[in-house]
């Protein structure tokens, strides 16, 4: 503050000034002490306010506040549109950056709307749970898990749930019952060999938002599919095959067609389609009618004497005793002594008559699985019917078992009063389905006297469709006694319908219907709506303790959501920041040529008087209009890659996705942007400010900046920290700032290896060569720009051949693996065994075929090692806490025995050195085998297994049955490769002779290219249930796939070698500005300008190859790590074609860059370059 | 001393020295060898003063206006310009010496591309401290008197190589500074157009009193002068 007198001193001075008069006529005034007194003080004399009101500025061209400011934008403006070219570069660059953190961030933004919005919808339900034993099947978990959902609902917990059921495609039976022909049609296409089958309630299904069709447009699921033999297609399907709405399709050899209703989009079904397969959605009834499951055998070990929880009814200390009635199986285990005499009788209590059936058999060991104990199996197919109401005693020493047979019967249809009344056993439950609409399919419990009514004109449950049905007097009915819930398989029974027998092969139960030997994976959308976090909380711990796999809640989900969301985003995080390192690479880069360009011009600045913060500002304005609109740019582009992105990403992940406009994205891209463009480019800002003003003398002189190195140093460890606590901060870790400051330390080191690899390069000889001469001196003399020029190349070209390579082994290992395994051009599977000749002889005969081979592929289980059974090795062990036959990974590796001819076909396999070999012709006819080992096969290991061991294998049947005794064979070689399906491959075939043993037959073809498509069209079409493909199919299937997943990273990389071109491009400017003179020079004497074009392709096209060529090699070294790494299952496959085309590729973008680069400064006249002083 | 102050103090006195460089050299070093670009050049230039400075290629010419102006430092020697030492300035004080008593003309002209004429004579005042001068009217005054007023709004590239000289003279008068430094001011110019530029150089010299370091290869402008010195290796030949 200043006093008063110092204020009028001040305020009159000021005055005088205001009116025109020179500052010396104030002194001469006798001011002068107060002048000094007041400049001593640091006060300006001359405000703006004064100048504004001297006589100079009163006409009207005076000094406008922003005077400088606006010099320094509208030069800045101005020197970019001169420098277009250049400046073009640098904006390119910041929107590189910016397009790819704009671009990540609006697709993370949809990602995280689609993840976390209303989570429910995305469920389906308010809680799901996967891995649900199927309805219909029996096994031990499936009790306690259908329990306590029957439970929750008698609670009030959940209001209801609806099942959505689906079968892997890799079931044989599925390949082999679900092959779809579109009917009406000849060609290829029309078969559907793979798909995958979706179940669905489609009347209550979702219980969230909704689902609807393609084609007819905007049609509900529920809407579309009302019949059992409604359905939709995925729309990769409908493309694939070429479907439509209406089409019929047939089902295996199900005689009713079913109709096509409707084509959906593949995202609601992305969890079971395969990709580039597609998925058919039935109704879930149709597959409770027209598919039943294998019953499991259990697959679990009760303790001696103890009740299996697996099988209800068998009284305490008792056998088990199962009865398959449809079958007329009885079955019964445990507690029985080896030897021991069991008497079955069967009779009906209700009539009192006397026993109906009696039989005896001796107790033997089942010697076909560890579980085994004495066991007795009768089998009165033909010989007793065994009906509902009978009961089935079983005795012996020590034992008896009984179980009756439920006796359900429909005694009344009512179709006035829409009720069905019927008798089960007494307190039981029952399921009744009356026909196949909504409304049609009722629970209900049998009272106390065993008599049960239900009434359809009540709307039912959501399980059913919450509709009323209309009954009427003929309708067929069907009514599951559930006497414990779910209702097992054994206890279906469709009275008044004549059962079937089944067929030659097993596999066709009661009313022609396929039995599923692999059981379906079911999950269950379960809805408790408005119930809270905590409520749905103890409907997880409820089911999750009833020993169900998963279970997920609305809140769970959104957390897990949120939990990806996260994770999306940091990987998104790293690519941005790798993107916008690589656009700083290219601001830092093109702002130093911009600057070095004009350096004379700063020091004419500093001539005139500017300091060096003033010419520091003057190249900041330019920097900053760079920045600014590099990120609008960049913006703009991240605006549009995103909707690009967001398909890709839908077919990626097959699923909808909404874009939408953030402004968080928009505003970080603007910012992240200009600090990027700021923070790269102000090495090359403050060295303009350290100009010597002599340049503007001396333009021509080496050393304009003044001292640069170390204020360059002290610039890039600040930056280097800065960046890193940026990184830090962004993704909340301090690994971040380490990680930064060892990615600096990671370049700077490669930079310095890079240096001395140009040092040795610029000591070549130049063998007479004046291009090569002056090349190798320019490399040396600027060893650190052309080693970052390598730098950048190989970075770009390691990314990208390092994608290509790896993509490329990918897809040749599994393809190879594949095709050697299978050893044939196309594959047929043959269901019926019946139809194999006529098939096989098809298959020899079809044109174009020049080699055939059958091969048989049996179920078996593995029993004993070198004659030991595995039970006895059990016994050993009994001792060891936690032993578990289950455990025992190596009993089920081996479950599948393949008979292969020893022919051309035969696989080409790898063995180890001390693995024996492949199989010969003089295995024909012994009992000797070859075993698949490696990661998934741990018998090799944990049996000790060795060549010349003996393996005991027992034929199973459908249901896992034994259906053969033991068969041994020797091992004669382990192989690594992948044998093909069953890991156990033979010369000889054990099991010819044997009925029982579940067996499929494979036919093998080698065929002419051009015939395959027809051969396998002819046999899909002429057969039902043969399964005919090309193993070419599996081949594409898994290009495509790799090409689809590599996409993303390969944008990225190449975004690394756009780069890397900018670089190029910048350090031949560079070397061109420094140059004119020598460049003029050579012109001067003679050179043409094509010369000149050469000398500067030559020496920046060799720099870019040998980038490539260093980036290709560490592509090779990083991909025989990996494939090293991950052992037997990759091999190293390095593919000529990828080699020479990313040389190809750096030569031409080095040599074209070059070329655009150096062509002005070739064509400078030699004089305007000499003049220069 | 206010920059401001100074400059009146010499204008009071007549026959101050603008400048005054005593025992000033100058040595280069590449590696081991030493090349002495000046080797102790004593030099005094009055107010209103014209010298030129003429001498072989080499002889050391550039050197010293570079040193004179500023824009180097020397090796040894004082320099005072208007009574004040200047070698041992910081960067910044120097920028203010340059912008306030220094006027350079260089031999390429050295105009800044992208701004228009009148523009590149209002820099210097626009980065003035003192802001004697309203920096877009003291453009057109200066370019006027120089018969320049209808090239205000051209840029460089626009402009003849004599018009460019004169717009450069006019920026280096444009703070009125009481030295002008001059590097082979018609170098780059035909006979007609040095004249002609050469000319105008001396009417404002006359009419501001400025003093005036003219390098030159020139004898005709050397004939201008009111002193010629000559420098071979470094040194001054004769002082006239």
């Amino acid at each position: 503050m200043l006093t008063e007198s110092e204020q009028q001193a001040l305020d009159q001075i000021r005055k005088y000034l205001a009116a025109g008069s020179e500052l010396a006529a104030i002194r001469a005034a006798g001011w002068g002490n107060w002048i000094d007194y007041l400049e001593d003080k640091g006060i300006d004399l001359h405000t703006d306010e004064i100048i504004a009101r001297t006589p100079q500025t009163t006409t009207g061209v005076g000094a406008e506040p922003f005077a400088r400011i606006s010099f320094y934008l509208r030069n800045a403006v101005l020197s970019l549109l001169r420098n277009r070219q250049r400046a073009m570069f640098a904006i390119g660059s910041v929107a590189v950056g910016v397009a790819a953190i704009v671009g990540l961030q609006l697709t993370a933004d949809v990602l995280e709307d689609k993840l976390t919005t209303n989570v429910r919808e995305l469920l389906r339900g308010d809680v799901v749970t996967e891995g649900v034993p199927p309805l219909g099947l029996g096994g031990g978990e499936g009790e306690s898990f259908w329990a306590t959902i029957q439970e929750l609902q008698d609670e009030g917990l959940i209001d209801g749930f609806t099942r959505r059921t689906f079968i892997r495609e890799d079931s044989r039976s599925f390949l082999a019952n679900f092959k779809v022909v579109v009917q009406g049609r000849t060609d290829k296409d029309a078969v559907v060999n793979f798909y995958n089958p979706i179940f669905l309630e489609t009347d209550v299904y979702p219980y969230y938002g909704r689902v609807q069709s393609e084609k007819p447009a905007g049609r509900d699921l529920g809407d579309l599919v009302q019949d059992p033999y409604d359905v939709v297609v995925t729309s990769t399907l409908a493309n694939r095959h070429d479907i439509n709405v209406d089409d019929e399709i047939k089902l295996g050899d199900i005689q009713d067609l079913f109709t096509v209703r409707g084509i959906m989009s593949d995202a609601e079904f992305s969890r079971e389609c395969m990709p580039f397969v597609g998925c058919i959605i039935f109704r879930q009834d149709t597959m409770d009618s027209l598919f039943v499951a294998a019953p499991e055998p259990g697959g679990y070990v009760p303790e001696r004497g103890q009740p299996d929880p697996a099988w209800p009814g068998q009284p305490e200390g008792g056998a088990l005793l199962k009865v398959w009635p449809e079958e007329d199986i009885v079955w019964g285990a445990y507690g029985m002594e080896e030897g021991a005499e069991l008497t079955l009788t069967i009779d009906d209590p209700s009539t009192a008559e006397p026993v109906d059936y009696s039989e005896s058999q001796v107790a033997s060991p089942t010697n076909w699985e560890p579980r085994g104990e004495n066991y007795v199996s009768f089998d009165l197919w033909g010989v007793f019917d065994i009906q509902p109401g009978h009961r089935v005693s079983l005795s012996g020493p020590d034992i008896t078992a009984t179980h009756v047979v439920t006796n359900l019967a429909v005694t009344q249809v009512n179709a006035d009063l829409d009720t069905v009344s019927g008798t089960a056993d007494p307190s039981t439950r029952i399921e009744i389905e009356v026909h196949a609409e909504p409304g049609g399919g009722r629970d209900a419990f049998a009272d106390s006297t065993g008599e049960w009514t239900v009434d359809f004109s009540v709307p039912a449950g959501p399980l059913d469709g919450g509709a009323a049905a209309d009954i009427l007097a003929d309708t067929p009915y069907e009514v599951r006694q559930t006497d414990e819930y779910p209702p097992h398989a054994t206890s279906v029974w469709r009275p008044g319908t004549p059962r079937a027998a089944p067929d030659a092969d097993g596999q066709r139960g009661d009313d022609g219907r396929i039995i599923l030997i692999e059981p379906p994976e079911t999950q269950l959308h379960i809805l408790a709506a408005g119930r809270s976090d905590a409520e749905l909380e103890i409907i997880d711990q409820r089911l999750e303790s009833s020993g169900i796999e998963k279970v997920t809640t609305a809140a769970e989900a959104a957390e897990d959501n949120k939990a990806t969301v996260d994770i999306i985003r940091s990987v998104i995080l790293v690519f941005g920041l790798v993107a916008l390192a690589i656009g700083g690479l290219g601001i830092a880069n093109t702002m130093q040529v911009l600057v070095r360009r004009r350096l004379p011009e700063a020091g004419v600045l500093k001539a005139i008087g500017l300091k060096g913060r003033q010419v520091m500002a003057v190249f900041l304005a330019e920097a900053l209009i760079i920045g600014a609109l590099g990120s609008v740019l960049g913006i703009l582009i991240g605006v549009l890659v995103s909707f690009g992105t967001l398909r890709i990403l839908e077919d990626l992940l097959f699923t909808d996705l909404a874009w939408r406009l953030g402004a968080g994205p928009v505003v970080s891209g603007l910012i992240v942007g200009l600090v990027v463009t700021l923070a790269f480019g102000l090495l090359p800002i403050v060295g303009a400010g350290r100009v010597r003003p002599m340049a503007a003398i001396r333009p021509n002189d080496s050393d304009l900046i003044k001292g640069s190195w170390p204020v360059s140093l002290m610039l890039l460890s600040g930056l280097a920290l800065l960046a890193g606590i940026m990184v830090s901060v962004l993704i909340g870790s301090p690994w971040g700032l380490a990680g930064t400051l060892g990615a600096f330390a990671v370049v700077g080191v490669l930079l310095a290896i890079l240096v001395a690899v140009i040092y040795v390069l610029s000591r070549l000889p130049a063998m007479g060569s004046l291009t090569l001469r002056l090349s190798l001196l320019e490399w040396r003399r600027h060893k650190t720009r052309a080693a970052s020029t390598l730098l950048a190349m190989s970075i770009g070209v390691l990314g990208i051949s390092l994608i290509l390579l790896l993509a490329d082994t990918m897809t040749n290992t599994v393809s190879t693996a594949y095709e050697r395994s299978i050893g044939a051009d196309v594959f047929v599977l043959v269901n019926d065994p019946e139809e194999e000749d006529d098939v096989f002889a098809m298959m020899r005969e079809a044109d174009g075929v020049t080699g055939f081979s059958s091969a048989t592929v049996y179920d078996v289980v593995l029993v004993s090692h070198n004659g030991e059974r595995f039970r006895d090795i059990g016994n050993e062990r009994e001792g060891i806490e936690g032993f578990d036959y289950r455990d025992q990974q190596f009993l089920a590796e081996y479950d599948n025995l393949t008979v292969r001819e020893v022919d051309d076909l035969l696989p080409r396999l790898d063995f180890p050195a001390d693995g024996g070999g492949m199989l010969t012709e003089n295995d024909v006819g012994k009992n000797t085998i070859v075993l698949q080992q490696g990661e998934d096969f741990s018998a090799v290991e944990e049996m000790g297994l060795s060549v010349g061991d003996r393996l005991g294998f027992v034929g199973v049947d459908d249901t896992g049955f034994p259906a053969s005794g033991e068969v041994e064979l020797e091992v004669v070689g382990f192989s690594n490769s992948f044998i093909g399906d069953g890991a156990v491959l033979t010369a000889t075939d054990p099991f010819g002779g044997q009925q029982g043993v579940r067996r499929e037959a494979w036919g093998l073809v080698q065929v002419e290219d051009d015939k395959q498509d027809a051969l396998v069209r002819d046999i899909n079409l002429a057969f039902d249930s043969v399964f005919a493909y090309e193993t070419s199919f599996f081949t594409d299937f898994m290009e495509r796939l790799i090409e689809h997943f590599t996409l993303i990273p390969l944008a990225l990389s190449g975004l690394s070698l756009v780069a890397a071109v900018v670089i190029i491009a910048n350090a031949v400017a560079l070397s061109t500005i420094e140059r004119r003179r020598e460049i003029g020079l050579l012109k001067a004497v003679g050179a043409r300008s094509n010369w000149v074009v050469v000398q500067l392709a030559v020496e920046n096209t060799f720099l870019g190859f040998v980038g490539g060529a260093i980036g290709l090699a560490l592509s090779i070294a990083v991909l025989a790590v990996v494939v090293l790494g991950v052992g037997g299952e990759l091999s190293l496959i390095i593919s000529p074609a990828i080699v020479v085309g990313v040389l190809a590729l750096t030569v031409v973008l080095s040599l074209s860059v070059t070329l655009i680069s150096a062509y002005p400064a070739a064509r400078a006249r030699p004089l305007d370059v000499l003049r220069g002083d | 001393m206010s920059y401001v102050e100074i400059r009146e103090c010499h204008m009071a006195e007549e026959g101050v020295n603008v400048l005054r460089g005593e025992g000033l050299t100058k040595q280069f070093r590449s590696g081991d060898l030493v090349v002495d670009a000046l080797r102790g050049v004593d030099i005094t230039v009055n107010q209103g003063e014209v010298v030129a400075i003429i001498g072989p290629s080499g002889s050391g010419k550039s050197t010293l206006m570079g040193i004179l102006g500023g824009l180097d430092t020397p090796t040894q020697g004082s320099l005072q310009v208007a009574d004040v030492e200047i070698t041992e300035m910081d960067e910044n004080r120097l920028a203010d010496i340059r912008n306030e008593f220094i006027g350079f003309v260089f031999q390429q002209f050295n105009l800044m591309p992208t701004l228009t004429a009148a523009e590149n004579v209002a820099l210097p005042i626009q980065f003035s401290r003192t802001k004697k001068f309203a920096p877009k009217r003291r453009a057109v005054e200066l370019l006027s008197s120089f018969g320049l007023q209808d090239r205000l709004n051209n840029r460089p590239s626009q402009l003849s190589g004599g018009e460019q000289q004169r717009v450069a003279i006019a920026r280096a008068l444009a703070n009125d500074p009481p030295l002008l430094l001059c590097d082979e001011p018609t170098g780059a110019l035909d006979t007609e157009n040095g004249d002609r530029v050469m000319d105008a150089l001396f009417q404002a010299q006359k009419e501001l009193k400025t003093a005036v370091v003219i390098v030159t290869h020139d004898p005709r402008v050397a004939e201008r002068a009111n002193r010629t010195l000559v420098m071979t290796d470094g040194r001054f030949a004769a002082a006239g």
